[in-house]
Formats: C-alpha cells, structure tokens, sequence
C-alpha cells in the first residue's frame, strides 16, 4: 500500500510538473508583448518600467529557464502580483477556495446522493419504464447548458415562487448553484451507477447469495454495498474534475464569489498572473483529488493489485 | 444508410437468437428511437442553418423590428428582445453559429487527436508512451479549464474561442483514436501489409483508417455536443461570441440583464442549445450502439 | 454512505457560513453596485467607481457649495494671486486620520508633489496645473505654479483631488487612511468594500447637514453585476441601495416605497464618442463628421438608456462654465445619414468599399445598448463596425497605445468624462491626454493653455472657442448626459442620501428606518 501511495505521489508529481510548464507558457501566448499588454493602469509606463516588469516575470531569460525561473517562485508560494490592485495571487486565491470548495462539494453531495440512488433503482428494475425514463433524464441531465439551467432556476424559485434568494450572503444562497451544479452531474452519476450496479448485480456471489435464500435487503446491503462504495468512488472520481470546471460556470451565474468567478474577471482584466495563477490551483486541485481518490479506490477494492 | 441499416439489421437478429426477454427489446428500441429521434433533431437544424435567411420572419440584426421587450405572440412568435429585434429570427440565425462552431471545433479536435493518437498507437514504443502520456494529463483537467486558459491568453472572440474548445478536446480524440489503432494494429492484415513492402504513412492511411473511421464517426458525433455547449459557456461568460452575433449563449448572457422584466429573452435561446445538444447526444449513442455496440466511451 | 453524505453536506455549509463573515447589520448601510473600485490610490485612478468609495475615506482640501463655490475642506481658507500663479491654504487645526496621524500642510504637500511627479505617473497629474513649487510654513501650504491656473481651487475640490494620508502609500502597497467620514476595514475584490464610522469625524462639506460623524455604523459596498439580482437584493432589504437597472429604475420611479435619485444636478457628465485620430482614414475630417451624422443619439437614449438621459452636442457636460446647447448645436453634427453617406464618398468610400472599423468600448448598461444601436447606424451608411469590449481599467491601457498609432485599423471609441469644471478638457486632450487621446494641434493647445489664465465671461468664450474647435474638427462627437453610475435608488424609508458633484453619493446623513 505505501509502495502504491509513493507512485502514486510520484506520477502527481510529474503530473504538476508538467502542467506547471504548460501555465508557464502559456503567456507566450498572448499576441503582442506581454509586458506592455500586462502594464495596465499605467497610461505610459517607462522602459524602466516595462524592463523591470520583464525581468521580474523572467520573461528576459531564454525559454528554459524561464521555466526554473517561474517554479523558483511558485515554490516559495509566490504566483506574482495581481496587476490591479497589486494583490499577492495567492492571497485572491486562497480566499476564494473555500467558496468554490462549499459550491462544489455541495453540489458533488447532490448529485451523488441523488444520483446513485436513481442509477441504483434503475439498475435494480432493469428494463422498466422508471429505468427507460432514467435514461431519458440521464440524457437530458448531460444535455442540459448549466448557465441556462440555473437561469431557469432561477426564474422558477426565486423569481415566480420568491423562496429564495438571487444572490447574497444569505446561507440559502448557496441551494441554487450547488442544485443547478447537482443536477447536471446527477444525471451522468445515475447512468454510470445504473450500468455499475448491472455489472454487480450478474456477479457471482450475489446470484449465490440470493440462491442461498438470504432477504433480499440482506443481499443488497452486504454484498451490493461494497461494490457500490467502489463506484461512487471510481464515479467521484471521474465526475470530481468536470464537476470543478462546471463551477467555473455556474458560479458566473450566480455571482458566486468562489475562484470561476474570480477567473473571469480576471481574465476580463487582462489580469494574467491571476490567470495563471487560478490555472495551476485549479490544476493542482483536480491532481490531488485524484491522488486521493485513488488511494481510496485501492483501499476499497481488494481485488486491484497494490503492490 | 444502407450501411447504418445494415448494421442495424444484425444485433437484432442477435437478439431475437438469445431469446431476448422484452425488456432488452426495449432497450433495443429506445436506443434506435434515440437514433431516429436524435438524427431527425439534427437534421432540422441543419436544414434551419441553411434556409435561416428564408425562414426568419425578420432580419435578425434589425433594430426595432417590433417594440422593445415585446411579449411573445402572433407578430413574434418568441417576443423580442432588448432592440426590438425578432427573437426567433435570432434564434434561427443562430443555428449556423452554433453548427459553424461546431464542425470547426470538432474539426481541429478531430484532425489533432486523430494525428496524435494514430501517431503515439503505430509509433508505440517509449515516443508513442510519452506522447499518450501527456495526452492522459491533459485529459485529467476539464475541458473548460483548458479551454478558459487558451482564450484568456489569445484574447477572448468568437474565433480564439473556436479554437480554444477544439485544442481542449484534443486529448479526447487522441485517447479514443489510440485505443482503436492500438487495436487494429494488433490484426493480422496490417502486418500483411507492411510485409507486402506498404510504408508506414500508407498503412495508416490506406489500411487503419477505414477502420478507424466507423468509432471516430461516433465519437465526432459526441464531441460536437460537447463542443456546443463548451462555445456556448465561453460566450455565456463574455469570452466567445460578440454582440450582436446571434449567437444562443451570447444572447443567454444578454437577455439575464432582463430575466425579470422579459424572461423570453432567455428561454428560446436556452431551448435551442438544450435540443441541438440532445439531439447529437442522442444521435451520437444511438450510432455508437448500431457502430460498435462493445465501445463504451464518456460522453463529455 | 449516509453519514458520509451528511458530513459533506455539512462541511460545505459550514465553510459557506465562514467564507462570508459580512452579515448585515440593521446599522449598516449596504450599496449594491454593478462593478468595483479599481484602486483606492487617488493617484493611480480615475474612475468614477473608485471614486464614490474613495470620497467616503479622503477627504479633500477644499470643498464646493451647492452653487459650485469654493470653500474650505481640509484647508480652512485659501488666497489666489491676481495671476492665477500662487496659492496658499491654511490647514484647519488638529485634522486626524483614522490611523491617529495628523493630516497638516505637509501631508497635502505630499498628496500634490505625489501626484504631479511624473514617476507616479498618474493621469490626472495636468489637472494640477503646472506646478513649480510647493512649500510648508507652520500650517500654511504654498503653491505656485509656472503658468496661470484659475481653476485650481476647483479641482481641487473635486474627487480627483482628494487627500489621502501619507501613510497609506507602503511601497507597493495601499493601505487607505484617509481623514473622511468612513475608515477602511476590509477589500474584498469584486465582491465587498467594508468601511465603518469615523466617530471622530468633523464635517465642514456644506452639502452635508450632519456636523458629526455618519449615523450609521458601517458603510458597505456590494459588487452585484447582474440588475436583476441587485433589485431582488434591494427588494428583500438585503441591501440598503442599490444601482437599478435602466428597465427598472423608471418602474421605481413610480413607486413611493422606492425612492430613486439621479446626480442631483452636478452629475457634470458626458459621454462622446473619440476617434484614433492618427489613423486613416479617421485622420480626414470628413470621414469623423460622417460618422458622427451616421449616429442618432436620441435612438440611444431611448433603446439603450430608457430615456433616462439627454442627447448632447456639447463636449462641455451641462451646468459647467462654457456650456451652451445653443452654438453646439450649429457646429455638432446631427443625425443625417444622407449626409454621412454623401462625405464618404467623397472620402473614397461606398458599397462597393466599405469603411471597416472597430468600435472600442468597456461594457456598461445602458452602453452595451448603445454601441449595438451605433453599430447598427453605421452599417446603414455602408461602415462596417467590429465591436470590441474591454474592462474599463484594461481599455486605458489599451487606447492609451492605439490613440497613438499612425497605422493599423482604424477604431472608433466611447467614453465619458466627469468634472466640476471645463478644465477637464485639457486633462483629455492635452498630449498625451488621458487614455492616449490628446490632439496634436497647436491651436488647440494655446487655447487649453490660455483659459485656464482666465475667468468669468472672457474664460466661458475661451471655452466655446475650444468646443467649436474640437466639434467643427469632429475630433469628438458628443452623444448624452449623463451616463454613468448616476443612478441610485433604495427603500422611501431610508433618507437622507445626497449626491455630490459628479455622483459622488454622501452617506453622512443617511438615517435607516
């Protein structure tokens, strides 16, 4: 297990390396010069200015060093300035976190706990009409633009019903979002869980069990609930990463003030080391979620291999 | 269409040999329903694309067709919007945006993960390994991630964002491409092949690809609806699509100014990327159950 | 399964409820606009926005009365020179900032030789005027200057002067202390700007009735961008004010429960529309008065702004020295696409080679609409226009470079600008001018230069020399009045809001039911 752990680590590792490289570059990107383009709010800045702005970011080394020059920084916990406001990035990042963090795991708890349930039910009466309409909903869930959906939400709950609010500090403020998030990826949760749990469900020890003559509940509590733990963690796992970048969306939608919204004005601004800044969290965000759920997956599953 | 029919004629038979209970039936039917249904939906958008200039009442970019905000009705059918403009003239001029996107995004995704994938699966060896790897990393982000990134620093328009969500569904097709390749690589003919004195350009090319084609077909289908909806964010949020392109999510990102006052303003639109994005959803599963019933890929 | 659930519902609530430590208050007085501040650094800005928050916490050194009269502020009193080239002001006694500094003469010596230094680099350095020296003796600040400047005072007065305390500037950090009615407490970009009362504060502002410190106990600023969530916000009281969307703020108008205030007056704002005027074919007269015939402005004010503004044809915002509707409007061009069309041809162009330009402009209500509208008409006379959006603070920069190039697409712009005086004209279009766009022309610049030697009648002809310059010159077509963050509305049972000039919103009085 600890052998697994390391690689594991290892692989993210290399992982972050690589996606660090590709932020770094990123800039290079820009048409034009960079430097001029990044020094806003200066109406002329100098070529002082400009040249001690260049050297800061590294931009005046060749390429490759640039590189060491720009992860020399970021492992001293420093990912630049904000260019308005001068703000240190990992500041405007770190305090938005735990929003995007509350958005997204609520919206994770919806959808899997909704979802699941569905896809489980589904799979159990395979073939029935509540299974055909599952799947209709599955493909509509997977369909369905998550900006329009909350609009519609919006429309229909706070609008027309008033039960809750547009947008605020309110602690109701986060059900829209988290449920506009929730449903979408509840439907894709409720398909992959269906075809799971049809997989589980032709296994061997539970025709054996349900042939021994336990109660059903008894088969499908202690045998199923095993095989389902692994693929919510196998879902999560999949899910976990497009679920972040939906929030990037949904949160605009709402003025939810967690790091997508944060990247839009960011990138409104023209405000590149937030951006890459808010990539490489991001990035970084999604790698070890999955390091995690990994080693989860391994420890739930006996049959995968962990030496 | 008499291949897709053909196809279609022989899981059946399958079927019925296994004494397949009526449930399976079902399934059978609602998969191939979700062809028809899903082909047909795409089909009357490409239809409303081409003739949009023939079918829209109004011009879509007129000023003061009608009032401002006026609620839907005889005159205009979806209402109008905040210039007085036609909303379902705009909707209907905003098919071909959406298809133009489209078949562009999934142009560069295809060409790019094709190239790659194909590349890294016949190259093999420590190339091929390093090449899927990257592809794999890239492949752990969300494509919106990627895409943001890419038009945050081209600069946001309509055609960076083209752009962007084709790059960020690169890894998606070189993924499934690889796995396919890899496959048929494995098959006796391509050897066959190579031993005849076939370069290596010409057996990708002549003997692989046919091959390849049938699952890529499936896969393009998906990916267009996940192109769709990745443009239509990116505009939703500012940085694709322009004013006044009619374009569905621009005019999403507009009409919530008024959600209050005229909330047509954001239900056409919305309904349109909702049904264009099943309809290839659909189509897509539907041709991969008839294609290659054993491939099971995400769909997003 | 289930207390997994649970515990991640209730880790995500939980970090909810910490992430947003600002609950209201009933003694908070809650603002909710559209977008924020830029910076609260006097020097390195000059948005409106920022300056609504900004006046909250500065003070300035002079004030102005209702009639537009200089009074005393930071200063207690000032004298003039009959030249226009010295000034003196003598600090009010005992002024404190809210670190418990003392704000005397040398701290607004270190404001304007900030300001003017051209390694701060701030735009609104030529509104200073060109000053020479500036000298502290006990309580008394001497300033003088190398050429006249009547309209110093002013300025002076207005936002884009106001005083900041010496210690907020920390190398590369703002820190805001200032001597105003509010103190900073906390920033949270794009979501909330915390200010609470300064209890010690003394008003001197004659537009203000309250002698003391505000009523209420903090003062906060909401960033909302959609209008619908801002009004829903207002309507359930979790905001006390709020920016009203253009669509609702006639509905409200309307409604006694609602009361709805638009800049009292001094708003002294007009949007106009500017050109790269270095760039051909905009560098050809003609081709700037065509488009400025190509464009109705009352299809602005009515599809874009609701009616909630007036069409202008005078560079000089309404109500300030030199305005005068009458003699704009013999020189402006009117709506008259005939006429459009007639002069490109003659510039060279037609249906078969159409004027492609880009329209350069930062999102805004009411703009947003606009520009749409202008993209429009100018399609009717054959231009095709590309409309490109950046955030305020970006397009700057942006226009800051592009104003200045003598080749590449050429592109058209809107803009507004706000003041208590004409002078602003100078800030604009004395090279480089503010976002790029000063005008390389010699008889425009003596002419910048010698009204601010003047005053009274002979300075109010000067500036009608200038308008009818830059309006027969087409180098800007102005289009309403006003325009921009003007509008505010909250509950009929909140009073006491007043607006200041150029919409700079005063709180001190405000009572909460």
């Amino acid at each position: 297990m600890t052998r697994f752990i390391m690689r594991r680590l290892l692989a993210a590792l290399v992982t972050l390396l690589i996606s660090s490289f590709l932020v770094c570059m990123l800039i290079h990107l820009i048409p034009g010069d960079p430097v001029a383009m990044m020094m806003a709010q200066n109406s002329a800045p100098s070529p002082e200015q400009l040249a001690a702005m260049r050297h800061m970011l590294g931009l005046d080394l060749p390429l490759w060093q640039q590189y060491f020059h720009y992860m020399g920084r970021v492992l001293t916990g420093d990912l630049g300035r904000s260019i308005f406001g001068s703000e240190p990035v990992l500041a405007l990042l770190m305090e938005r976190l735990p929003n995007t963090f509350a958005l997204a795991f609520s919206g994770l708890a919806i959808a899997v706990g909704l979802g699941m349930p569905l896809g489980f039910l589904a799979a159990y009466h395979k073939g029935s009409w509540a299974d055909a309409a599952l799947m209709a909903f599955a493909v509509a869930g997977v369909s369905v633009p998550n900006f329009w959906l909350g609009l519609m939400l919006v429309l229909l709950f706070s609008m027309t019903l008033g039960w809750l609010p547009v947008a605020g500090e309110d602690w109701r403020s986060i059900i829209l979002p988290a449920l506009t998030l929730g449903v979408t990826y509840m439907a894709i949760i409720a398909r992959m869980t269906r075809s799971a749990m049809i997989e589980v469900f032709s296994e061997d020890f539970i025709r054996t069990a349900r042939a021994k003559g336990l109660p059903e509940s008894l088969v499908m509590f202690r045998h199923a609930l095993r095989p389902a733990m692994i693929s919510v963690v196998t879902i999560i796992g999949v899910v976990f990463g497009y679920l972040m970048g939906g929030a990037i969306v949904v949160e605009n939608v709402f003025s939810w003030n967690g790091l997508g919204r944060l990247a839009i004005q960011a990138i409104n601004y023209r405000d590149y080391p937030l951006i890459q800044g808010f990539i490489l969290l991001f990035a970084t965000i999604i790698v070890i979620m999955s390091v995690l759920l990994d080693i989860a997956y391994a420890w739930l599953d006996p049959r995968i291999s962990v030496a | 269409m008499s291949a897709l029919a053909q196809a279609a004629g022989k899981p059946a038979a399958s079927l019925t040999v296994a004494g397949a209970p009526r449930r399976v039936l079902l399934r059978r039917i609602l998969r191939s329903r979700s062809l028809l249904i899903g082909g047909s939906i795409v089909l009357f958008v490409v239809l409303v694309a081409i003739f949009a200039p023939m079918l829209a009442p109004f011009d879509p970019d007129r000023i003061g067709s009608g009032r401002r905000l006026a609620v839907p009705g005889a005159k205009f059918l979806l209402g109008t919007d905040e210039f007085g403009r036609d909303i379902l003239s705009r909707v209907i001029f905003g098919a071909r945006y959406t298809l133009y996107i489209g078949v562009v995004a999934v142009g560069i995704g295809l060409v790019c993960g094709v190239a790659i994938g194909a590349t890294a699966a016949y190259a093999g060896g420590w190339f091929g390994n390093l090449l899927m790897r990257i592809i794999d990393l890239l492949y752990t982000f969300p494509d919106v991630l990627i895409a943001l990134g890419l038009v945050a620093f081209l600069g946001p328009n309509l055609t960076n964002a083209m752009i962007a969500v084709g790059i960020s569904a690169i890894p998606y097709y070189a993924r499934v491409t690889y796995g396919v390749v890899l496959s048929e690589r494995q098959k006796p003919y391509v050897d066959a092949a190579q031993v005849v004195g076939a370069g290596h350009v010409r057996v990708l090319l002549r003997h692989l690809l046919p091959n390849v084609l049938p699952p890529m077909i499936v896969v393009a289908s998906l990916g267009f609806s996940a192109a769709v909806l990745s443009a239509a964010a990116l505009s939703f949020l500012g940085l694709g699509a322009q004013p006044p392109t009619p374009e569905w999510g621009l005019m999403l990102s507009t009409g919530r100014n008024y959600i209050t006052r005229a909330p047509w303003l954001v239900v056409g639109p919305g309904i349109a990327i909702f049904v264009t994005v099943m309809a290839f959803n659909l189509f897509g599963d539907g041709l991969r159950d008839l294609l290659d019933p054993r491939q099971r890929q995400r769909t997003h | 399964m289930k207390s997994r659930l649970r515990q991640a519902f209730l880790v995500s609530t939980f970090m909810a409820g910490v992430s947003c430590p600002a609950f209201a208050d009933p003694g908070d007085i809650i603002f909710a606009r559209a977008q924020d501040a830029d910076s609260l650094d006097v020097a390195r800005v000059s948005t409106t926005i920022s300056f609504q928050v900004m006046n909250q916490i500065y003070d300035n050194l002079l004030n102005l009365d209702d009639k537009g009269h200089v009074v005393g502020g930071l200063a207690a009193s000032y004298t003039a020179s009959p030249d226009n080239m010295t000034f003196t002001f003598t600090m009010r006694p005992n002024i404190k900032c809210h670190d418990g500094t003392v704000f005397d003469a040398k701290a607004a010596k270190w404001n304007i030789d900030r300001a003017v230094d051209p390694k701060t680099g701030s735009s609104n350095a030529s509104s200073y005027g060109s000053i020479s020296s500036t000298e502290v003796n006990g309580d008394v600040l001497t300033v003088k200057l190398s050429k006249p400047y009547s309209p110093l005072p002013t300025f002076l007065g207005s936002a884009q002067a106001l005083m900041m305390c010496p210690t907020t500037i920390q190398g590369s950090d703002v820190k805001p202390v200032g001597t105003g009615p509010w103190k900073f407490v906390e920033w949270v970009r794009n979501d909330r700007l915390v200010l609470a009362r300064n209890p010690d504060y003394v008003n001197v502002n004659p537009l203000i009735n309250n002698p003391g410190a505000p009523y209420a106990k903090r003062l906060i600023f909401r960033v909302i961008p959609e209008g619908p969530s801002r009004m829903a916000a207002l309507k359930t009281g979790e905001v006390t004010f709020a920016e009203p969307s253009l669509q609702d703020a006639a509905d409200l108008a309307k409604d006694k429960n609602y009361s709805v205030y638009t800049g009292a007056g001094r708003t002294g704002q007009l949007a106009y529309l500017g050109f790269t005027a270095k760039i051909p074919p905009l560098n050809d007269v003609r081709v700037r008065r065509a488009i400025g015939y190509a464009i109705d402005r009352d299809a602005m004010v009515d599809i874009g702004f609701n009616g909630l503004v007036k069409s202008s044809t005078c560079p000089v915002a309404p109500g300030l020295l030199g305005y005068d509707p009458a003699k704009c409007a013999e020189w402006a061009t009117a709506y008259d696409p005939a006429k459009a069309k007639a002069l490109l041809k003659e510039a060279g162009y037609g249906p078969d080679h159409p004027l492609e330009l880009t329209l350069s402009v930062s999102p805004l209500q009411g703009w947003d609409e606009s520009d749409v509208v202008m993209q429009q008409e100018l399609a009717a006379v054959g231009v095709n226009v590309k409309i490109e959006q950046r955030q305020f603070a970006t397009w700057v920069d942006y226009m800051s470079h592009k104003n200045q190039e003598t080749s590449g697409t050429p592109a058209i712009w809107t803009m507004g600008m706000s003041g208590p005086d004409p002078d602003y004209l100078v800030f604009l279009f004395q090279p480089p001018g503010y976002a790029g766009q000063g005008i390389d022309d010699p008889e425009l610049q003596k002419m910048l230069v010698d009204q601010r030697a003047l005053s009274g009648e002979a300075r109010a002809a000067k500036v009608l020399d200038i308008q009818k310059f830059l309006l027969t010159q087409a180098y800007e077509i102005p289009l309403f009045t006003p325009g921009w963050f003007w509008l505010a509305t909250s509950k009929s049972n909140v009073t006491g809001f007043k607006q200041g000039y150029n919409v700079m919103p005063l709180f001190n009085d405000v009572k909460l039911p």
